[in-house]
């Protein structure tokens, strides 16, 4: 062996004078060897250009070396040996020939050092191109060509995919934009420009450019979306440096209009959320330096409200995330705060905020358990251990006052700290964005967090990263179903990591409001099968900066029966499906489940049952303004002004029908009504 | 008001007769018009404080309002500052320590005007805004105030506005000749204090001895700032030696100086004990970035930017330095500093870029 090693050397040393200089001179290398690469001074070696993907500019000049493998295993290129002494290299492989180089790998600083290593599974019989260059140093270097240990098996695995139309500006929204329970993806261009790739049914995306009147800013530090008008085409907020700007989409889905907000204020997480539960969606934004800031919509405007949900003099806020701790049907706050100040002041100390039921929010977190001490910019929320509470995993982005904390909802408005054996006890990673979803559609919620990894929980509060880290961003990795297939893809900038799957099944539940939110935002659904209760909240806007599917999505693992979906409304209408059928998205128009008299809290009547021409409306103390009635599938068939209290139906087609009164205080009413 | 003006007018003529008895009686003593009222701030124009006098636009210090400039000085989108100070007759500051903003006493207002030089499409010059610290028994209060367009006087923002901030979209020339169009910020009060406190306590930031121990040019000459606060009766004392800040411009002085004061007066703010970002681990302030960590030479950050940019310093290598990529970003998410910039600062990015290159320390 030492004798091979010795005659390649010696071959390569003769060669190396001349051979290395450029990609058609290349030396060859043998597996198992380790080359001595002599420095670059005096050399005119030609520097590589495609740079596979690595940053900061080309190097002046560079070596080039080749081998071809015999078997198809996994090969590794490395300079990160002891004697380099941490000398800064890049090294590109790639496969093809001189003419048409194809990007292998490449890496210019590998775990945390300055020296290069890239593994990869070579297949018999095909060449291999490696280059270095000297953008950061001249110094010569060893490099070695090894056999590598075969990676270890991926718990979940995606296929990382360029997504043409995705395109530059801020890559951070992916959710249904026209309505049809697709998820598309949003490319935020500039303050003039929008793109939205609309996936198709066949898994393809269609891609328009809107052109927009000046935003003014853009989503710099977050985006939500929400469909605030009720017009069946989700709308946008940018949260900027700057204050915030509403996108707000037309009746067709074809053109946005935009209200730029005149507040000018350091935006952190934005939601779209029906704060005053009157059925129409409000916004809220974190801000960063003074307490948050909603926007109330009246139907036309959204005004402008600052005080009272989150209000420590100087911010700190960094992500709102809405959903219901309590199960009391209203949706809660909880407050993710990082402080400032130092010790004592108290600007890091997370707040849980409860919803009165009257449009005011108290701020329970020291009570709750949940005024958490740490430096946080997002927390996932959801029901790790499917007990049908609402669990919070609190994220850090600085170590400074401590690392990721599980909380456990006690059922009882307390939470208790679960990190000790979680997995996260160990877990010293930061990050911003921390999302629960379950990524492998076992039936347990699973962290997107930090670490370029997603931590699978089992349903007990425990959690393990998969064996290899993705390649995700920090920051920008927008979650959706971008093929449709059950399992949730990660957007990363202009690529979307597609999920591969496995044989587990799962029930995606898109939510048509009528007298709630259209989105059903606020929303609380719940499924029921052999693996007891699962539930989800529906939101806009999670984690700290981009804006994932609005969808209830679950996995169910192994089994296909599911006895029961419930969706509880904002509007309090419960709906209840019985055993619809696993692996398929299932659409729920509001109260479409329910009998004629089962609307709760009715208090106006409807007749005659069934009505053949006229519809008559009964009711004491309200006057009702308009009415809008809409078939099963939640389309809208007529929208009126009332002048009496009968509706004409005689011209609609025979079936069943949902009725909206709105009452002369804004206030809704939902009904349902047969035509005959 | 008008009657708080002319009873204020009744004490100082009083307080000038009172101290004019205990002069000799035929010598004339000018008398400052400067009004600060406490009970009455803030004016609603920045002319009622009379700090200057003839054109308001000249920024000519009235008699006891004293202009000063820090050694290094805090980039604001290539905005020209002029800086003042003023203190109640009969009281003065004292020396707390070298890296410690003087002890004000009550009733000094510190006043920054920001202005353009460069406003195209003629190079004409524009005053944005003056900002007011002034300090109450109870701290420093932060005012600011618009400089209308006739440039005559500036208005006080208040109310919602001053809740809000707001922008002035202005089009300069930098030095390098760009034209640059931007919306230049006015802050909010929340945001005047997300840079102005320490442990949430409301405060100036670089009237310190560290940043005031270099000579300045007075109307009467050429003078150490420190001493002329000395003389003019503002500072009780400051000691011989002070661990000094120095131009970062000053080519003549070492790089490693000149970095270190550029981060302090541009960083220091939010990177130090008890700061905005006292969370992370830099230091930037400068009577601690002697110390390598503290100034992040070799420190793996918090927040990785990619594979590549890891750590806040790599000596001799800028591209690989957080530090600079934050610096030669514009991205509202990325930048640093976050408030009060929207522009790289060339000069600044250059400072730093040789700073880094000139560093041979081996991380581990």
């Amino acid at each position: 062996m030492k004798k091979t090693l010795l005659s390649i050397l010696t071959v390569f040393s003769v060669a190396s004078a001349i051979g290395q200089a450029t990609c058609a001179s290349a030396v060859t290398v043998a597996v198992g060897s380790t080359t001595t690469a002599s420095a670059y001074t005096n050399e005119t070696g030609t520097a590589p250009t495609n740079l596979c993907g690595m940053n900061n500019g080309a190097g002046a000049k560079g070596k080039w070396y080749k081998f071809t493998a015999t078997q198809s295993i996994n090969m590794t290129v490395s300079t990160v040996l002891p004697q380099n002494n941490n000398v800064d290299t890049r090294l590109i492989v790639y496969s093809g020939d001189c003419s048409n180089l194809v990007c292998v790998g490449a890496n210019d600083d590998f775990n945390g050092g300055y020296t290069s290593q890239v593994t990869f599974a070579a297949t018999t019989g095909t060449t291999y191109i490696i280059a270095f260059d000297n953008r950061y140093s001249s110094a010569g270097f060893d490099f070695s060509v090894t056999e590598a240990a075969p990676p270890a098996p991926d718990r979940l695995s995606f296929t990382t995919q360029a997504v043409p139309g995705i395109t530059g500006g801020y890559n951070n929204c992916v959710v249904d934009m026209n309505g049809d329970f697709l998820d598309d993806i949003v490319s935020a261009i500039s303050t003039t420009q929008l793109a939205i790739s609309y996936q198709q049914p066949g898994g393809t995306f269609t891609t328009t450019t809107y052109t927009v009147a000046n935003t003014s800013v853009l989503p710099s530090w977050s985006i939500a979306a929400g469909d605030y008008d009720n017009n069946g085409f989700n709308d946008l907020i940018y949260g900027s440096g700057s204050g915030v700007v509403f996108l707000k989409a037309n009746s067709t889905g074809t053109g946005y209009t935009v209200d730029r907000k005149t507040q000018s204020y350091l935006v952190q997480r934005t939601n779209f959320v029906d704060i005053n539960n009157d059925g129409k969606l409000d916004a809220f934004a974190c801000d960063d330096n003074a307490p948050n800031r909603y926007y109330i919509n009246d139907g036309t405007n959204m005004n402008h409200i600052q005080g009272g949900i989150g209000d420590f003099p100087s911010g700190g806020n960094y992500a709102s995330n809405w959903f219901d701790f309590d199960n009391d049907g209203d949706i809660d706050m909880y407050l993710a705060k990082c402080g400032q100040g130092g010790s004592g002041v108290g600007g890091n100390i997370d707040q849980l905020h409860r919803n009165n039921g009257n449009g005011t929010f108290t701020n329970i977190a020291d009570a709750a358990g949940m005024a958490n001490p740490e430096q946080t910019w997002s927390g996932a929320c959801g029901d790790f251990n499917n007990d049908g509470w609402m669990d919070v995993i609190v994220g850090v982005n600085s170590g400074s006052n401590g690392y990721t904390n599980v909380k456990r909802n006690n059922g009882d408005s307390t939470f208790t700290s679960v990190t000790a054996g979680s997995g996260y006890d160990t877990n010293t990673w930061l990050g911003r964005e921390y999302v629960a979803e379950d990524f492998d559609n076992d039936g347990y919620l699973d962290v997107l967090g930090s670490g370029n990894n997603i931590m699978f929980g089992d349903g007990n509060f425990h959690f393990v990263p998969n064996a290899n880290t993705y390649p995700v961003s920090t920051v920008d990795r927008p979650i959706g179903d971008l093929n449709n297939d059950g399992f949730l893809d990660i957007q990363n900038g202009t690529n979307v990591l597609f999920n591969n799957g496995n044989s587990n099944h799962w029930l995606n539940v898109n939510l048509r409001g009528i007298q709630s939110n259209r989105n059903g935002i606020g929303a609380r659904v719940e499924i029921y099968g052999a693996w007891g209760k699962q539930i989800r909240d529906v939101q806009s806007g999670t984690g700290f900066q981009n804006m994932s599917k609005i969808t209830a999505h679950f996995g169910i693992g192994q089994e296909t029966v599911i006895n029961q979906v419930i969706i509880r409304w904002p509007s309090g209408i419960v709906d209840t499906i019985t055993n619809p059928t696993s692996n398929q998205s299932l659409l729920v128009v509001e109260g479409s489940t329910l009998g004629l008299d089962a609307f709760s809290n009715q208090n106006f009547s409807l007749y005659p049952v069934p009505t053949q021409k006229t519809l008559m409306i009964t009711a004491e103390n309200i006057n009702f303004k308009n009415a809008q009635i809409f078939d099963m599938n939640g389309k809208m068939v007529r929208s009126l002004t009332l002048q009496s209290s009968n509706i004409d139906v005689e011209s609609l087609a025979k079936g069943t029908y949902l009725l909206l009164l709105t009452d002369d205080r804004n206030q809704k009413h939902s009904g349902k009504f047969i035509k005959e | 008001m008008k009657i708080h003006y002319l009873r204020a007018l009744v004490l100082l003529c009083f307080f000038t007769v009172f101290t004019s008895c205990s002069d000799k009686d035929d010598e004339y003593v000018p008398v400052s018009p400067v009004v600060v009222d406490l009970t009455q701030v803030p004016y609603a124009k920045l002319s009622d404080y009379h700090f200057f006098e003839g054109d308001m636009k000249d920024q000519i210090p009235s008699l006891n309002v004293v202009p000063y400039e820090p050694s290094s000085t805090l980039f604001t989108d290539y905005a020209s500052k002029k800086r003042f100070i003023w203190m109640p007759s009969g009281t003065k500051a004292t020396y707390v320590a070298d890296n410690k903003i003087l002890d004000f006493p009550v009733g000094t207002a510190l006043i920054k005007t920001f202005y353009y030089t460069t406003i195209q499409p003629d190079n004409t010059t524009k005053i944005i805004e003056t900002r007011l610290m002034i300090r109450h028994e109870d701290g420093w209060k932060f005012y600011e105030y618009l400089w209308n367009d006739e440039q005559t006087d500036a208005d006080l923002v208040s109310g919602t506005d001053f809740l809000n901030g707001s922008s002035v979209n202005i089009t300069f020339k930098k030095p390098n000749n760009e034209i640059i169009n931007t919306d230049y910020r006015i802050p909010s009060d929340a945001e005047c204090l997300a840079c102005h406190k320490i442990n949430e306590i409301p405060t100036p930031i670089a009237v310190k001895p560290q940043n005031l121990n270099r000579n300045f040019t007075f109307n009467n000459g050429n003078k150490n700032i420190l001493q002329k606060l000395v003389e003019q009766g503002y500072l009780q004392s400051y000691p011989a030696n002070i661990n000094s800040t120095v131009d970062y411009h000053d080519t003549s002085q070492p790089i490693a100086l000149r970095a270190r004061s550029y981060i302090d007066a541009n960083c220091a703010h939010c990177h130090q004990d008890d700061g905005r970002c006292y969370y992370r681990p830099i230091r930037l302030n400068f009577s601690m970035t002697n110390v390598d960590s503290n100034a992040g030479i070799c420190l793996t950050a918090d927040e990785v930017i990619s594979p590549t940019l890891q750590k806040i310093i790599s000596p001799g290598n800028f591209s690989k330095s957080i530090l600079h990529y934050r610096m030669s970003t514009n991205d509202e998410s990325e930048r640093m500093p976050m408030l009060g910039r929207s522009i790289v600062h060339d000069e600044g990015v250059a400072l730093i870029e040789e700073w880094i290159s000139s560093m041979t320390q081996t991380c581990n």
